[in-house]
């Protein structure tokens, strides 16, 4: 899959998990940037991403996402 | 580096000022004896009021006495001169005005560990002996004491040696409390303000407890251990009726009478019906501490009823 | 020895003066001298313990770094993740565990003498513990490299103005500043100076004080009548705040003096407006170490079942760090009612933040305060389980505040001024902080009169108001 493909999918999550129309992604934007983006939630984010693009993260892969950019990057490798 | 290490001392300058100055005055006499008359009269007026308890200590320590005297205002009462007359033993009233029973014992503990004593006095009432009355302000005090560090760096030296230079520079009389009423209003003043006392009284059994402990290291230690029930004015007295006290002011003083020997000054009698003998209801006049001192030594008692316990101090 | 005893007070400059004096190579080397040396001035042997610790989790990581194949790494995870929580299992619950077997032999009448031994806990135990185990879980999930020099993850484990109280720092944080050989840094002395004063005044003039009345009230609860046991309930969360927090500022300017950034501990935390904001504002090292090593994988773990997934996450998460305060069953309690306000938050959480929206309230003053009041009434009910020694008289604490209206109530009027003195510095300088930082500042004003000043009148603050030695004014005893 290519960035490309990947972004607007990703987008549509995201406005869903965090309630959010006008929401925009970026590659640096990080947990702080969005209101409501905390540990609570981020699970569940995770959770909708791998049923979305059907795929599996590790737990070690968590701790590689530190901004969207990085989330974007481990989707990809997952292909 | 230097200059970092010259703002630290630049900044330190006036803490370091101060300890020198309180080095120099010593308001509590913790390095030396004090030797400077005018000094030792301002200690004396300034300090004395200021921490009652690290200035009589330290000083006790100084000059220790087998016999001693421990309670509050009320027994503050039986100077140490009183005493010359009736016995070779010197005597140190170490009793601090405001104390609680708890204080007391705390002195008392501190005291026997460090020095041998022959005999102690303590003085009661049921005011103190009350379960609501708990504050030991004894144990910081030691505290402080304890360390030279803290000497220098509690409140209470810092604001003696402020009050001491500030009367030395603009030579004037500092006096640190001051009844705020003539004498006829003070009495009635104080005789409301007892309701503090009585209307909050509950019965003490840790007191009972530690007093015990006391009474049975003193009988270990042969030491003579005396209580005095220092006499009130019966408008006071009065008081014990009008809030329900009876059963426990006689509870009170069938503890004591377990414990030790007692000299119960506070009933109704010539001496304290008299106004004159009093400054205010609770505290007796001199006139009144040379009597029952000499009571207590000569054994003729007019006035006191006078109850001992043979368990602890053997036979008279 | 403890941050506010005189032992401390000559002990740290001289360890500040030799650290300087040793060639920046070395310099790691008088740390950890010094950190044993402070380790052992509490308790000697305890420090075998501490060495012990440190050892097999310095092999067994190394281990777990060659390790290539994945089930091997996983079972040597396991094996040092054990041994190291053992020692604080051990000490910490062998009692309760003991008493509940001898229990539960009784109850069926046998009667086997189980040895009673009585344990000193090893000072620090929880906290070490904890870092070890972080370091441990930061080398399988290649975080970070197992070090080599056992001397520098000794120091780590060992570090004295953290081993006491924390705050619970990470390897990936700690030893990377230990390995970096920098010079000494006046700014950050001064810093460092400042926090620790700061940290005294918490501590000496309002922990110390408040605790006067709370222990008071609460080491006699059948004594005292309902509103002394609400006023001390009300006091209890401030004293831990200004205890811990104090404590907690007192280490972190310590290290930094030293040339070290700590991570913050603490973060104004009853200006939270919610549970969920507050535990990232109270006891954040060990919060964070808990979200990452228990939640984190837990919530992952536990994903498929979503929302609930996340609410049995949060209680076993919070379960654990009720038991890791103490082995007692009100800390039980105390953890699930922290697990149980979590979860109710994130499960309403969508639905408040639409009607948030819908009515505007996010910027609204009176909503602020009320979500601020709330809280604290939430942690302060939860912290009665904290503060008393038993099931039962917890439970008294709560009928007897709505029922006893017998006795007097317990009033100090010293202490009670005292507190709220020191308790309004903190209020006001905190409310500055949280609404209008960068304003109003003293110890960090541009004027040096200004800085110096405050630091005085917090300097004869201290002195004058401060508890020093064991005061306990009130001296109950039956």
């Amino acid at each position: 899959m290519e960035t490309s493909e990947i972004t607007p999918k990703l987008t549509k999550i995201f406005k869903i998990v965090f309630n959010n129309n006008s929401l925009q992604l970026t590659n640096e934007l990080t947990a702080n940037d969005i209101e409501g983006w905390d540990s609570l939630s981020h699970m569940l984010l995770i959770s909708e991403i791998e049923s979305s693009f059907s795929i599996k993260f590790k737990l070690k892969d968590l701790n590689k996402m530190k901004n969207v950019g990085d989330m974007i990057e481990l989707i990809k490798s997952k292909f | 580096m230097i200059n970092y290490i010259k703002k630290l001392v630049l900044f330190s300058l006036p803490l370091i000022l101060i300890i020198i100055v309180e080095l120099i005055i010593d308001p509590y006499n913790y390095f030396s004896e004090g030797k400077n008359e005018k000094l030792s009269r301002l200690k004396n007026e300034i300090s004395q009021k200021d921490n009652p308890y690290l200035f009589k200590l330290i000083a006790y320590d100084r000059s220790p006495c087998s016999t001693i005297i421990l309670g509050d205002s009320r027994i503050m009462g039986l100077k140490p001169s009183l005493f010359e007359n009736y016995s070779k033993e010197k005597v140190a009233n170490i009793a601090i005005g405001g104390g609680t029973i708890q204080d007391a014992i705390e002195i008392f503990n501190y005291v026997t560990t460090r020095h041998t004593i022959k005999q102690v006095f303590f003085g009661v009432s049921i005011e103190t002996y009350s379960g609501t009355f708990l504050r030991n302000r004894a144990k910081p005090s030691l505290e402080i004491k304890n360390s030279f560090v803290r000497y220098l760096l509690n409140r209470y030296t810092f604001s003696s040696t402020y009050l001491i230079c500030r009367s030395m520079i603009r030579k004037e009389r500092i006096d640190l409390y001051r009844p705020p009423f003539a004498k006829e209003e003070f009495w009635k003043n104080q005789l409301i303000s007892e309701s503090r006392f009585l209307g909050s009284y509950s019965y003490p059994t840790n007191y009972y407890n530690e007093l015990k402990k006391i009474s049975e290291y003193c009988k270990e230690k042969n030491i003579k251990l005396a209580f005095i029930i220092s006499p009130t004015h019966i408008e006071l007295q009065e008081k014990i009726n009008e809030f329900n006290l009876v059963k426990e002011y006689n509870r009170f003083k069938q503890d004591i009478e377990s414990l030790g020997d007692v000299y119960d000054y506070n009933y109704p009698n010539i001496l304290t019906e008299t106004k004159n003998n009093f400054r205010d209801p609770y505290h007796h006049t001199d006139s009144v501490a040379r009597i029952i001192v000499k009571e207590i030594y000569t054994k003729e008692f007019l006035y006191a009823k006078f109850t001992p316990n043979f368990t602890i101090n053997g036979s008279k | 020895m403890a941050f506010t005893s005189l032992n401390f007070l000559i002990f740290f400059p001289l360890t500040a003066l030799f650290y300087w004096l040793t060639p920046v190579k070395y310099r790691w080397a008088t740390l950890l001298f010094a950190s044993y040396f402070f380790y052992l001035n509490t308790k000697p042997v305890f420090a075998l313990l501490l060495a012990g610790v440190t050892l097999t989790t310095y092999i067994l990581t190394r281990i777990i770094d060659q390790t290539k194949l994945e089930s091997k790494k996983r079972s040597i995870l396991v094996l040092t993740v054990v041994s190291i929580l053992l020692p604080l299992l051990f000490f910490k619950y062998f009692t309760v565990i003991n008493n509940g077997i001898l229990d539960l032999l009784e109850f069926y009448h046998l009667r086997w003498p189980l040895p009673e031994i009585k344990f000193l806990l090893p000072v620090g135990i929880s906290f070490y513990t904890f870092m070890a185990i972080g370091y441990t879980l930061d080398v399988y999930n290649e975080e970070i490299e197992a070090e080599k020099n056992i001397g520098l993850l000794g120091l780590f484990i060992s570090f004295f103005p953290l081993i006491l109280s924390g705050p619970i720092e990470r390897a990936k944080n700690m030893i990377p500043q230990f390995k970096a050989q920098k010079g000494v840094d006046y700014g950050m002395i001064t810093q460092g100076l400042k926090l620790i004063l700061w940290g005294y005044f918490m501590k000496l003039v309002v922990a110390d004080r408040l605790g006067i009345y709370v222990d008071a009230v609460y080491n006699n609860i059948s004594q005292h009548n309902g509103i002394s046991l609400l006023l001390a309930s009300i006091y209890y969360p401030f004293q831990i705040y200004a205890d811990l927090g104090g404590y907690s500022l007192i280490a972190i300017g310590t290290a930094k003096i030293l040339g070290f950034d700590v991570m913050q501990n603490f973060k104004r935390p009853f200006f939270a407006t919610s549970m969920a904001e507050f535990w990232r504002r109270w006891h954040i090292s060990l919060i964070s170490w808990l979200t990452d090593y228990v939640y984190t994988p837990l919530s992952f773990y536990f994903r498929k079942y979503k929302i609930w997934g996340i609410v049995t996450a949060l209680m076993i998460t919070f379960l654990i760090s009720g038991i890791w305060h103490g082995a007692a069953l009100t800390f039980i309690i105390w953890g699930l009612m922290q697990g149980i306000f979590l979860s109710i938050e994130a499960l309403t959480n969508k639905r408040k933040t639409l009607f948030e929206k819908k009515y505007n309230l996010s910027n609204k003053g009176w909503y602020i305060l009320l979500g601020i009041i709330l809280t604290f009434v939430l942690f302060t009910a939860s912290q009665v389980f904290g503060r008393a020694a038993n099931l039962k008289e917890a439970f008294q604490v709560y009928t007897r505040i709505f029922t006893d209206t017998h006795h007097l109530p317990y009033k100090d009027g010293q202490t009670m001024l005292y507190s709220a003195i020191g308790l309004a510095i903190i209020f006001i300088t905190e409310f500055r902080d949280e609404f209008f930082p960068r304003r109003f500042l003293l110890f960090e004003n541009k004027k040096l009169f200004i800085r110096w000043l405050s630091y005085y009148t917090v300097i004869f603050l201290i002195l004058y108001l401060g508890v020093f030695g064991n005061e306990k004014f009130i001296y109950f005893q039956y």
